[in-house]
């Protein structure tokens, strides 16, 4: 009988924690998607509006094409691993300049 | 066989920058656990419960992190750059930290899973080792991260960040007869200026 009555105080935290875990499965997945499609967006050579060059004037970003082996944003590199600037329109600046 | 698209580059990412949130709950409901905080409606055993899982959640990723960066040829890795420290000539140090990390991962994971059968102080003290683990990670997404810059990795940084501060400073100030505002105020402090500190250090990357 107590275990009957220790079971039941117990029941709602075990339904609540399967509750959250499930919760956080989903969340996670959908973390994915977004940061999946934050990454997509701010990358060069999908960003819809132009790359602002260092000598001020703008190009379009659309000579980027997938699968294309570039700098993603000064990050691929074979230098001696510095922590440069990776900023993709900064980066990319640099190069033109 | 490799995936030539920046999708699979993008998914790489992705997994990365999850598996570090992810990290960061577990480590901040290991520090509510060990703090012993009561919460209404939670009893240990249910928060052990959810750590647990948002453990092998977080490993879950990181092991999507790693495929997708072997199968894919945007940013070229071998099996021998992604399991051995600096044998990565994409930013040797960076990777490195992301590596040590993984494989200290794995090691508490084997830890957690012989828990049984090793000396209760020997699986604690190692435990604490998943700080080890979250401040390689990190260091790793700051330095390597493509995301860093952006607002929205810099944001993700300084609140993973500042949370993990705060609550470790709770976690040490829980301990001492410390007034309640006292109690409130220096893990606030923590975190704010930790929050900051990381926002200035990715943005200036």
């Amino acid at each position: 009988m107590t275990d009957v009555a220790a079971s039941a105080r117990l029941d709602p935290a075990r339904r609540r924690a399967a509750a959250t875990k499930r919760t956080m499965a989903v969340a996670a997945g959908v973390g994915f998607a977004l940061v999946f499609g934050l990454a997509r967006a701010t990358h060069p050579g999908h960003a819809s509006s132009p790359v602002q060059t260092s000598n001020g004037t703008a190009s379009s970003s659309s000579s980027f094409d997938d699968g294309e082996q570039f700098d993603d944003g000064g990050s691929f590199s074979f230098d001696d691993g510095s922590l440069g600037q990776s900023s993709g329109g900064a980066q990319f600046g640099t190069h033109v300049s | 066989m490799l995936v030539a698209s920046t999708a699979a580059w993008y998914a790489a990412r992705a997994g990365g920058m999850v598996a570090f949130a992810l990290l960061t709950i577990g480590v901040l409901l290991g520090l509510l656990l060990s703090g012993r905080a009561r919460l209404a409606e939670w009893p240990r055993f249910a928060v052990e419960d959810v750590h647990r899982f948002v453990g092998l959640l977080a490993g879950t990723f990181v092991a999507i992190h790693v495929l997708v960066l072997l199968l894919q040829s945007y940013v070229p890795f071998s099996v021998t750059d992604l399991v051995v420290p600096f044998a990565a000539s994409w930013k040797p140090l960076p990777t490195a930290l992301g590596v040590v990390g993984m494989e200290l991962m794995v090691a508490l994971a084997l830890t957690n899973r012989f828990k049984k059968e090793l000396p209760f102080r020997f699986w604690r003290r190692a435990h604490y080792l998943n700080f080890a683990v979250w401040l390689l990670a990190l260091a790793h997404g700051i330095a390597s991260g493509t995301d860093t810059t952006s607002l929205w990795g810099a944001a993700l940084y300084a609140v993973c960040g500042g949370a993990v501060a705060a609550l470790t400073v709770w976690r040490f100030a829980a301990g001492r007869a410390l007034e309640p505002w006292a109690l409130r105020l220096w893990p606030g402090t923590a975190g704010l200026l930790t929050a900051e500190i990381l926002v200035a250090v990715a943005l200036v990357r």
